[in-house]
């Protein structure tokens, strides 16, 4: 269940991806902070008391294009912005849901999808692992302690980057000892 | 200087109008119905992709999004 919210989940019950190994194991999946949630859920808020206000302001202006409307025309409109308003609720939260980025004992794995029309899948194996950086910049980011972690690797993929992610000291410190371990170091991180 | 709200007050809903409402509305639950198909397919590649328990769930959500677009779009059919 806790997947479903959390922003940030060590070692995630029932989940895997696309292309896992039998001997993977997912240690940590971690998507935006729930800040970054703000602006689609106030949005949505607009939405949804918007036919109220629009209506209101009408009426208040002695406009009566609405009010002249038959019945089924007012019903119509009504249901199918609501509907419309769900989607957008909806949408933005699969949106949120599904760009995640995934730590396991193997690889880093950031899948991303945007606007429903758009997927990209890209991993960078621990052993691959050059270089860490974390950054907190902004008061937002500051105040409710998120940031991003700055990925570089000796592969193919010359960078991976976890935006906006809630406590990424810790994110950099759990990478940074899994690749350490993976290439025989054998440090562990401190929970 | 005409008040451009004014254009619409004391509109009686004309039979033209009603033609020019019920286009636009048909034309836009038409389009979203689409959008609403698109999003039952991207579900379908995102539970692939990232596979939880709420797959099941969300295909579910989805297809009866997808489907009250149908029935309002039906709806709109036969009541206006």
């Amino acid at each position: 269940m806790k997947i479903l919210y959390c922003s940030y989940l060590e070692d995630p019950e029932h989940a895997s991806f696309e292309g896992e190994d039998k001997d993977e194991k997912i240690i940590l999946t971690v998507r935006k902070h729930h800040i970054t949630n703000t602006k689609w859920m106030m949005m949505a808020v607009v939405m949804f008391y918007l036919p109220t206000l629009v209506r209101t302001l009408l009426v208040l202006n002695g406009i009566t294009f609405y009010a002249d409307l038959p019945a089924s025309y007012k019903f119509i409109s009504f249901a199918f912005w609501y509907v419309l308003t769900f989607g957008y609720i909806f949408t933005s939260y699969l949106t949120w849901f599904y760009n995640v980025h995934l730590v396991t004992n193997k690889r880093i794995i950031d899948i991303d999808f945007q606007g429903l029309i758009h997927r990209r899948f890209s991993e960078a194996f621990l052993f691959n692992v050059e270089d860490l950086t974390h950054q907190i910049s902004g008061a937002l980011q500051i105040l409710f302690h998120y940031g991003s972690v700055h990925i570089q690797t000796a592969g193919e993929l010359r960078e991976l980057e976890f935006e906006k992610i809630p406590q990424p000291a810790k994110v950099q410190d759990i990478i940074s000892d899994l690749a350490s371990i993976t290439k025989g170091g054998g440090r562990k991180h401190n929970d | 200087m005409i008040n451009f709200l004014e254009l619409f007050s004391n509109t009686t809903a004309s039979g033209g109008l009603l033609l020019a409402v019920k286009a636009v509305l048909l034309f836009t639950e038409a389009l979203y119905g689409m959008f609403a198909f698109v999003v039952l397919r991207q579900i379908d590649l995102m539970s692939k992709t990232f596979k939880t328990d709420y797959a099941g769930f969300f295909k579910f959500v989805a297809l009866a999004h997808f489907l009250t677009v149908v029935a309002v779009f039906l709806l709109s059919l036969i009541l206006l």
